[in-house]
């Protein structure tokens, strides 16, 4: 079973901290979301918190129809809208469609709200992480883009490279690892 | 912190934990602020490549929002039966493509389940879809609209593009013929 | 009592030849109307439903010296056009990224042998003519096209009395199920259509125009090397009226592409060289009215995508052979 749904299905049974994970997974991708709307990060982060709140309240209705993000997305598109509203500011023009989520960071409309200072940081950061795969053995690097680029699954991937899913688990590991370690370095908190 | 335990995060990350591993792993992270932070730090690099960057701004909203949900009751297991009831059956290989590439637009999820419904269907091997775990009768959802049904992205693509081949031969309605095209529905 | 059967024997020809001046009128319709929908200028609203989803979409179609041009732009939903040039398409799909344009050249398309097309549907078809309705705010003629067996769907198309373009039409299925609806809330015809109605609107501050070249299809027509393949089934009265080998811009693959017609409908069969391992189609799937079957072989997608129903795009994909380059 898809892992977001057993974590979904964990805390319609009563398991809050398996929305924890959920928060870990989401909480990066959803507060870029709401930035595109809210300017202020600080304010973005509250907006962002009142989603999760407000998705947990709702969880006991997800109902597996989309996929957990797609319905977590649609959450934050309509709590951001509420929050500009609210704050009598105009919602970009743009009609967010929750069909997008994946996409949607890449909107040109939504571009205008990020600052040169996070764009230069995230291209720095995109090229630390390339530059990263591009030092790894051969079959790390392999591995690492068919889950990333590819979105492969590890069953797909052992069958692509013909390995075992153990032999995959353990390159993107390692993958992840040395990524890791990359940004640590650009971020200043190398170890 | 073990590299065994890290390769459990990168694995989560994935979502190709399940079973006992996946317990281990929200067991992990349940006292190990380490393997929290480990996490976080994994499902940020695999962010910043999908373009989901905040710059150097790394967030962690967890401790804020369990503090805020603290009051919140916990939800029952009869609150769970009541949910899962309505847990769709999907195949299982469409929950690895929805989770892998976040696709599981739900007109998507319509589409499969539309064929899904449909009997001798041969579009997904019977033995996958027995491989979900059904809790209840499978929900019987609107007929599929203006997607193909199919599961996989590349397929969905390569009909697509037989569709724009077709229409310009297309029959008697040759004047509406590309709002098929038009029309289709690009979420993912 | 004499008179009276004599009234009857007499109204009953009556109905007879009306019947037959049905057909026939019907039938000159139809023709009036594939030519009027290449010929006509005309700028308009329509809606595409299928299943519970109602699309708008707005057409604009010019035709002059120097040929056809089409655009279609989608009004609700996400913002998407289709621009169909003489020999070109161009899908533009925002997807939330800068707009893609995906080219491809098209054949010939139908206006040629439209006329004998529809000669050939008379013999699959019951052409009648149904109701007068306004569609549009336009007097329309319905024409009624039932097929004679179950290969194939039916057809209701209202059709302007004055211009002869087609203003509504709906794909009907065996059991009178309503598969398909388009259908016109506003039209104008045979104004003149300025070129800027023609661009592509989704650019400037609204959406980037990112033209890739490597994105555009450079596809050649490929030299037909003989059929290697047998269709060894198809529904009465489809015949072959196009045939084409193309290479696929992204990955080189060659794809045959064969169309089928029995005058109203159609059937393509593609056959894509597989190129790398990649999954297909295995069986059947549906978009709106238009049915897919996929299988492979020898080493290639076999895929038959047609707006008739399930049980005929499966007969069909079942039935073809391989039989090696000859």
């Amino acid at each position: 079973m898809n892992v977001d749904l057993e974590l979904v299905q964990r805390v319609q049974a009563g398991d809050k901290k398996a929305f924890d994970v959920l928060i870990m997974k989401y909480q990066q991708r959803i507060v870029h979301v709401i930035t595109g709307f809210v300017h202020d990060p600080v304010e973005a982060l509250d907006v962002a918190q009142e989603a999760f709140i407000k998705a947990y309240r709702a969880i006991p209705n997800f109902r597996g129809d989309s996929a957990f993000y797609t319905w977590l997305y649609r959450i934050a598109i309509n709590t951001s809208k509420n929050h500009l509203t609210s704050r009598a500011r105009r919602p970009p023009a743009v009609d967010v469609d929750a069909m997008d989520a994946t996409n949607f960071y890449d909107a040109p409309e939504l571009k205008e709200f990020e600052t040169p200072e996070t764009n230069l940081m995230s291209d720095e950061l995109q090229q630390a992480i390339h530059q990263a795969i591009q030092g790894l053995p051969e079959d790390t690097a392999t591995a690492i883009k068919l889950r990333e680029f590819e979105g492969m699954s590890y069953e797909e991937i052992a069958e692509v490279m013909e390995c075992p899913i153990g032999t995959v688990r353990s390159r993107i590991f390692r993958a992840r690892d040395a990524i890791d370690k990359q940004i640590q370095e650009i971020m200043g908190e190398g170890e | 912190m073990t590299v065994n335990q890290n390769e459990l995060l990168s694995a989560l990350v994935d979502g190709e934990l399940q079973g006992k591993e996946l317990d281990d792993a929200l067991q992990l992270l349940q006292v190990d602020e380490q393997a929290r932070m480990q996490l976080q730090r994994y499902q940020h690099a695999s962010d910043i490549l999908h373009g989901h960057n905040l710059g150097d701004q790394t967030i962690d909203l967890t401790t804020r929002i369990s503090t805020a949900l603290q009051n919140e009751t916990e939800f029952t297991s009869a609150t769970k039966n009541k949910a899962s009831a309505q847990v769709i059956a999907f195949p299982k290989p469409f929950w690895k493509q929805a989770a892998s590439l976040a696709v599981a637009a739900s007109i998507g999820a319509l589409a499969v389940i539309g064929v899904m419904n449909q009997p001798n269907n041969q579009l997904i091997p019977s033995h996958q879809v027995a491989a979900v775990e059904i809790e209840t009768t499978p929900m019987v959802v609107a007929q599929a609209g203006e997607r193909w049904t199919v599961k996989e992205q590349e397929v969905e693509e390569r009909l697509n593009s037989y569709l724009v081949d077709h229409n310009e031969y297309a029959g008697a309605s040759g004047v509406f013929s590309y709002a098929r095209v038009v029309s289709y529905d690009m979420g993912r | 009592m004499k008179k009276m059967f004599q009234t009857v024997i007499s109204v009953s020809a009556l109905l007879f030849s009306l019947t037959t001046y049905a057909d026939t009128e019907a039938m000159q319709m139809l023709e009036r109307m594939g030519v009027v929908a290449k010929q006509l200028n005309y700028d308009g609203v329509f809606s595409y439903q299928t299943g519970k989803k109602l699309q708008s979409i707005r057409i604009i179609h010019r035709a002059d010296q120097q040929g056809e041009v089409e655009r279609l732009i989608s009004l609700n939903g996400v913002a998407r056009e289709v621009i169909r040039t003489n020999d070109m398409v161009t899908c533009i799909y925002p997807e939330g990224k800068p707009v893609q344009e995906n080219h491809r050249p098209l054949g010939r398309g139908f206006p040629t042998d439209l006329l004998r097309r529809l000669s050939l549907a008379a013999d699959h078809y019951q052409f009648s003519l149904g109701q007068q309705e306004r569609v549009a705010a336009h007097h329309t003629q319905e024409l009624v096209a039932t097929p004679i067996d179950h290969y194939r769907y039916g057809y209701r198309l209202w059709v302007d009395k004055e211009n002869d373009l087609l203003l509504q039409s709906n794909l009907v299925d065996d059991k009178g199920n309503i598969l398909e609806t388009f259908s016109f809330s506003s039209v104008e015809m045979g104004q003149a259509i300025p070129e800027h109605s023609l661009k592509p609107q989704m650019q400037g501050n609204e959406m980037s125009w990112n033209r890739k070249e490597h994105d555009i299809a450079t596809v050649k027509m490929v030299k037909k090397e003989g059929a290697a393949w047998d269709i060894v089934w198809l529904p009465q009265g489809f015949d072959l009226v196009m045939q084409q080998n193309r290479f696929k811009a992204r990955n080189g693959a060659l794809i045959e592409q064969q169309v089928y017609s029995d005058g109203l409908s159609s059937i393509s069969i593609f056959m894509e060289k597989i190129r790398a391992r990649h999954s297909h189609l295995h069986g059947g799937s549906n978009m709106g009215a238009v049915n897919a079957f996929g299988t492979i072989i020898n080493a290639h997608f076999v895929t038959v995508v047609g707006e008739v129903p399930a049980r005929t795009v499966e007969k069909v994909g079942n039935s073809i052979r391989y039989s090696g380059a000859k």
